[in-house]
């Protein structure tokens, strides 16, 4: 019955922002690039000065 | 179906973990019932301190002056005369004390706190003064004032002044109130009395000349008894009314009860005092609620209600809010999770804790209060549908509101002026109209309007508007919390 809710690059979406140890757990470091469940390939950005990182199409 | 029922787990979970969340769901609700049910619920009727002073003393004869006298009895100081002849008759007259007139042979002395009454007589000048003895009248008001379950009557002693009395002793706190009965209560009564028995006489008469057909001896007769009555009517007249002060302070909210009290045995008095002994309208007092409440089952409902919208709107922008600063609505949005799962969770969510509260509260009620209300399916079908639209009034708050301390400040502002100004904490009729008319278009004035007519009145047809209204309410903000949470991008 109970399942574990796991971070996952697929559940991901274009606009995803959140603390860079997220991305890390997820094995995640800026400029990776992969797909989600969906099929859109999206890229790991890293913010200047920010403790952040954030997600992104590659179409864009 | 596997996501959600982990997520509700792990809420549910983290619930019980945070300390001021158990406090503020279930201790603070728990607080506010013992202490309302204890302060407020008291089987023991409730009485209130009035404070009674007696100055209407029996008058007792001392002695007569010869009628020689007469010529000093005049408006203003006491003749030196008049007060030798006092003064003989072992009564120091002081030349401070004043006389004045006050009636047609009657005449009193005045000397700082003595009181002398004069008599004019065929032959003599009568002399009394004040007794021990209160008179019959004076003591029967007191009589009736004390009768009254409302009022606990603590006599005053007649050389208090009451406004020092009170302003000198800080222990009356709000109960610094005061019925003082005027010298002469009595007598005036008396004469009041019979004037307006004469007024009545008089109306009688004349209503019986205007209806009643007459033959000539019988009109003469009649147009006698009618001017001896006018005649009498005019010896009585006497224009005073005996007088009763009631002092009461500024700010004390008992001070209508108490003048409604006092104004009751006022017109008993009056009554009896015109000779009417049985009353044309009988006054029967029932309940129209079930007759064994105590003060629990009344407050019992309310804060029910109050405490499930304070949990769904304060609790839930609450856990969004700490969800956010800790990055763990970061991590459960990169899991499989949906939107649907985290509204539903979190509204299950409520919804347990919501019955969970219920159970407590009644549980309660039952061992410390001997509550003898239950809640029912209606009232838990009721609590369901509460707890998910304030819940849904949360998670609007939480999608809206981006900022977490403005989110958490929202869900304050809207849910604690709800609380009170609604009339779940006390009835509604205590507050001013216009806030009455604020009450009345609250969610939660419907919610514990609906819980009280199905869990007190056990009445639910009474419940249908109120559920209605609840129901749509809950509607709105469910489709609300759907649009505005953008669960990807919290």
């Amino acid at each position: 019955m109970m399942v574990k809710l796991r971070p996952d690059k697929q559940n991901l979406e274009a606009g995803f922002t959140a603390s860079i140890t997220i991305f890390k757990n997820m094995g995640l470091y800026p400029g990776d690039s992969f797909k989600n469940r969906e099929g859109v390939e999206l890229i790991v950005k890293g913010k200047e000065g920010s403790n952040e990182w954030y997600i992104e199409s590659v179409d864009d | 179906m596997k996501k959600f029922i982990s997520l509700f787990r792990a809420l549910i979970k983290n619930w019980f973990r945070s300390k001021s969340g158990v406090f503020f769901s279930f201790l603070f609700p728990v607080m506010l019932l013992l202490i309302f049910s204890t302060v407020f619920g008291g089987q023991e009727s409730v009485e209130y301190t009035l404070h009674v002073q007696n100055n209407d003393l029996v008058e007792r004869y001392e002695f007569s002056l010869d009628q020689n006298y007469t010529r000093y009895l005049e408006n203003g100081t006491v003749h030196e005369e008049m007060r030798e002849a006092f003064e003989e008759k072992d009564h120091t007259i002081s030349p401070d004390a004043s006389m004045s007139k006050t009636g047609d042979k009657s005449w009193e002395i005045n000397d700082n706190d003595r009181w002398y009454g004069l008599e004019e007589n065929e032959t003599k000048i009568d002399v009394y003064t004040l007794g021990d003895q209160v008179t019959c009248l004076s003591e029967n008001f007191t009589k009736g004032l004390r009768k009254t379950e409302t009022l606990d009557i603590v006599t005053l002693d007649r050389d208090v002044n009451v406004t020092e009395y009170f302003e000198d002793d800080t222990s009356f706190g709000e109960s610094r109130r005061a019925l003082i009965i005027s010298r002469g209560f009595q007598e005036k009564a008396l004469d009041k009395s019979m004037e307006l028995r004469m007024k009545v006489i008089q109306d009688t008469m004349d209503r019986i000349g205007d209806q009643y057909d007459m033959n000539e001896s019988e009109e003469e007769n009649f147009t006698e008894r009618q001017e001896m009555v006018d005649r009498w009517a005019n010896r009585t007249k006497t224009g005073e009314s005996a007088e009763v002060l009631l002092l009461t302070s500024e700010g004390d909210q008992v001070a209508p009860i108490i003048e409604g009290t006092v104004y009751g045995v006022v017109n008993n008095f009056n009554q009896r005092m015109m000779g009417v002994e049985d009353s044309t309208v009988e006054v029967e007092s029932e309940s129209i609620g079930r007759k064994d409440l105590e003060g629990a089952d009344y407050y019992l409902p309310g804060l029910i209600a109050a405490f499930i919208m304070t949990n769904g709107i304060i609790g839930v922008t609450g856990t969004i809010s700490e969800y956010k600063r800790n990055g763990t609505l970061k991590r459960l949005i990169s899991t499989p999770l949906t939107k649907a799962n985290w509204i539903f969770a979190n509204v299950a969510q409520q919804t347990v804790l919501a019955f969970l509260l219920t159970g407590v509260m009644v549980l309660l009620g039952v061992v410390v209060f001997g509550v003898q209300v239950y809640p029912n399916l209606y009232a838990l079908g009721f609590i369901f549908v509460g707890a998910v639209a304030f819940c849904s009034v949360g998670i609007v708050l939480g999608g809206l509101i981006k900022d977490v301390e403005a989110a958490n400040g929202a869900g304050n502002a809207i849910a604690f002026p709800m609380m009170f100004l609604s009339g779940a904490f006390w009835p509604l009729e205590r507050m001013p109209s216009y806030m009455q008319s604020v009450a009345k278009v609250l969610p939660l004035y419907y919610f514990h309007r609906g819980l009280t007519e199905i869990m007190i009145l056990q009445d639910p047809s009474g419940a249908v508007v109120p559920f209605l209204i609840i129901s749509v309410f809950g509607v709105i903000f469910m489709i609300l919390a759907t649009k505005v949470t953008r669960w990807k991008d919290m």
